[in-house]
C-alpha cells in the first residue's frame, strides 16, 4: 500500500496543482519537471528495494520493487509523452534538433528504451515463459537507472546537487550488487 | 532492564515514509521559484536620466522621415561613462581578478559569444559569482551605464528566470577587452544565459551590437514576463493580417527549428521573406514599430535613436516581417524582421513555444567593426 501511494502521489500533487493554477503556461513545464523527478525517485526507489531486503534480511521490499519500478515507467512515459506531443505536438525537426542540441535527451532515450521491456515483461506470467532469460533482460535495469540520473546530471542546470544526491545513491546500490558485497551482506548481522 | 529494539518490519516502515517523504522533496522541486532574484541593482549610480524612448505603439512612416538625425552629441559623454565604470570595476578587483577578466582588444574572445548556458559553452571572464557584493555592484554599475534602464530591468529579468530552471543567476561573466577609457578601441562584454551584450567604444563612438535577449519560461512562476511584448506585439501583427498580406507573411507552415544567424561573429542578410512594411495598414505598421522600439529601447538612448535614425534612412518601407509555424500561443514559432541595415530573428520553437531566442545584428555595425 505504501508502494501505491508512493506511485499515485506524484498524480495526486499534479492534478492539485492544476485545480491551484492552471496556466497552461506553468502547468506544462510543472508536468515536465515533477514527472521528471517521480519517475527518478521512483526508479531508484525500485532500484534499491533489493540491496536494501539483502541488509535488513527481509523479503518485503521485493514485494514492492515492481509496483515502484512500474509506477517510474509509467511517469517516464508521461514526461516523455509532454514533451514530444504537448511542447512539440510530435514536430520531428523540433526533436530532432533537440536531440542534435541537448545531449542529455539522447540519454534519456536510452534510458527509457532500456525501460521498455522491462516493464513489457514484468508479470510473473512473462518471467514463467521467459525463465532463465527473464533475469538476464532485466539486467538491463543497470542501464536504465544510471541513464536516467545521467539524464538528470546532463541536464545543463547550474545547481546539480540531487543530481549528485542520485548518482551517489545509485553508485553504492551498484556497489551493493557486486560478489563480494552480497555475500558480506548475505552472512547474519552477527558475522558482518 | 533490556532497550526495546525496532523490529524489521518498523524498520522497513519507518524507510518507506522516509523515502515518501524523499520522493515528495523530488518532486516538490525545482519548479516553483523559492526566492526572489538574489542579483541587486548597484547602490550608486552616475548615470543620468534617460531620455524617453517610446515604447508604445505609433504611426511609423511610410516614407522617408521628415528629419534624419545626425549621431547624437551625447554619444560622447556615454563613452567617457562606459569607461569610467569600466575602469572603476577593475581597479576593484585583485590583479588575479584583472587577469581572468581582461582580455586584448584583438582576441578572438572577443567575437566568442552564446546564449546558452556556461556549462554548455564555457565562457571566459569573471561571473559575478565569483566578485564580492561590492565588485557586483561595480559591475552592474557598468552594465547599468551601458543599457537602457529598460535594458538593465530587461537584464535582471532574465537572470531572475535563472531560478526559475535550477540555473545560478550569477552566472554572467563579465569581460573586458582592451583598455577602458585609453585611445585605442576597447570593448566589454555582459554575458551568460539567455543574455549576451556587446560594447565596443572607439575614438569617442559606441556601439552596443549585437544582443541576445532569451527568456525561458516566458511566464515565470511568479508570473513574471520578461519578454513578453517581444512576443505578443508580434502575434497580434500576424494575426491581424488577412488576405495577399497573411500569404506574404506565413512563409513557412512550420516553425523553424532554431534562429538562423546563430553566434556568428558576422551575418549577411538572410533570405527575403514575408510581408513588406509597406504593404501593411497603419495599426499593423504600428505594431512593426513597436516591436522595433521594445528591442531597441534596451539600448542607451542615444544608441538605440542613432539604430532607428539609421533603419529610417534606409527605409521603412522596405523592412520585412515573415512568421513562421502556428500562430497561437504555446505553440512553437518563428519571426523575422529584416531591414537594410539590421536583422531581428525571434525563435520561440522550444519547449511548446514558452522559450524565446532574440537577437539584434547589425550588417555592418556588429561588434563595432563600422568603428574601425
Amino acid at each position: 500500500m505504501l508502494a501505491q501511494a508512493a506511485g499515485l502521489l506524484p498524480l495526486v500533487w499534479l492534478a492539485w496543482e492544476y485545480l491551484r493554477q492552471p496556466d497552461p503556461y506553468t502547468f506544462n513545464r510543472l508536468v515536465m519537471l515533477r514527472t521528471g523527478a517521480a519517475s527518478l525517485a521512483l526508479l531508484v526507489a525500485s532500484f534499491a528495494c533489493t540491496p536494501v531486503g539483502r541488509v535488513l534480511g527481509s523479503g518485503r521490499p521485493a514485494q514492492v520493487r515492481r509496483a515502484l519500478g512500474l509506477y517510474g515507467f509509467f511517469y517516464a512515459v508521461v514526461h516523455v509523452w509532454n514533451y514530444a506531443v504537448w511542447e512539440n505536438g510530435l514536430d520531428w525537426a523540433l526533436i530532432v534538433r533537440d536531440l542534435e542540441e541537448r545531449r542529455a535527451m539522447s540519454v534519456g532515450v536510452a534510458a527509457l528504451l532500456a525501460l521498455l521491456p522491462l516493464a513489457a515483461t514484468s508479470t510473473r506470467g512473462w518471467q514463467q515463459r521467459l525463465g532463465r532469460r527473464w533475469r538476464q533482460l532485466h539486467r538491463l535495469v543497470y542501464i536504465a537507472v544510471p541513464f536516467a540520473v545521467w539524464h538528470f546530471l546532463w541536464l545543463e542546470r547550474d545547481r546539480l546537487t540531487l543530481a549528485w544526491i542520485y548518482a551517489g545513491l545509485v553508485t553504492l546500490l551498484l556497489i551493493a550488487r557486486l560478489p563480494f558485497v552480497r555475500r558480506f551482506l548475505a552472512r547474519p548481522p552477527a558475522q558482518r | 532492564m533490556s532497550s526495546k529494539r525496532l523490529t524489521r518490519r518498523q524498520i522497513l516502515k519507518l524507510a518507506a515514509l522516509g523515502s515518501l517523504g524523499g520522493l515528495a522533496a523530488a518532486c516538490g522541486s525545482p519548479a516553483t521559484p523559492t526566492r526572489a532574484p538574489t542579483v541587486p541593482a548597484p547602490t550608486a549610480t552616475t548615470r543620468p536620466a534617460p531620455s524617453a524612448v517610446p515604447t508604445t505603439a505609433a504611426a511609423a512612416p511610410t516614407s522617408a522621415p521628415a528629419a534624419t538625425a545626425a549621431p547624437s552629441p551625447t554619444a560622447v559623454p556615454l563613452a567617457d561613462e562606459i569607461a569610467a565604470a569600466a575602469g572603476r570595476f577593475l581597479s576593484n578587483l585583485d590583479e588575479a581578478g584583472r587577469a581572468q577578466a581582461t582580455y586584448a582588444f584583438a582576441d578572438p574572445e572577443r567575437l566568442r559569444w552564446h546564449w546558452t548556458t556556461p556549462a554548455n559553452f564555457p565562457r571566459h571572464g569573471l561571473p559575478l559569482r565569483a566578485l564580492t557584493t561590492a565588485q557586483r555592484d561595480y559591475a552592474l554599475a557598468l552594465l547599468q551605464v551601458s543599457v537602457s534602464p529598460a535594458g538593465f530591468q530587461k537584464a535582471l529579468d532574465i537572470m531572475a528566470l535563472q531560478n526559475d530552471l535550477g540555473n545560478d543567476p550569477e552566472l554572467y561573466y563579465v569581460t573586458v577587452f582592451g583598455e577602458p577609457g585609453g585611445a585605442a578601441p576597447w570593448g566589454w562584454r555582459f554575458e551568460g544565459h539567455h543574455l549576451s551584450r556587446h560594447l565596443t567604444v572607439s575614438g569617442g563612438s559606441v556601439a552596443a551590437l549585437p544582443f541576445f535577449l532569451g527568456a525561458w519560461p516566458t511566464v515565470s512562476g511568479a508570473g513574471l514576463k520578461a519578454m513578453e511584448r517581444e512576443e505578443w506585439a508580434a502575434r497580434e501583427l500576424i494575426t491581424a493580417l488577412t488576405g495577399p498580406a497573411q500569404t506574404a507573411a506565413l512563409f513557412q507552415a512550420n516553425t523553424l527549428t532554431r534562429h538562423v544567424t546563430q553566434n556568428q561573429a558576422e551575418v549577411a542578410p538572410l533570405e527575403s521573406v514575408g510581408v513588406l512594411f509597406g504593404d501593411l495598414a497603419p495599426a499593423q505598421q504600428a505594431l512593426v514599430d513597436e516591436i522595433i522600439r521594445t528591442y531597441l529601447a534596451t539600448l542607451p538612448a542615444a544608441l538605440g535613436e542613432a539604430q532607428l535614425a539609421k533603419l529610417t534612412a534606409a527605409g521603412w518601407e522596405n523592412i520585412r516581417f515573415g512568421w513562421a509555424g502556428p500562430t497561437e500561443p504555446r505553440r512553437p514559432h518563428y519571426y523575422r524582421l529584416q531591414g537594410p541595415t539590421f536583422l531581428l530573428e525571434h525563435d520561440n520553437s522550444r519547449n511548446g513555444g514558452t522559450h524565446i531566442h532574440s537577437v539584434w545584428r547589425d550588417f555592418t555595425e556588429d561588434f563595432g567593426r563600422h568603428l574601425g
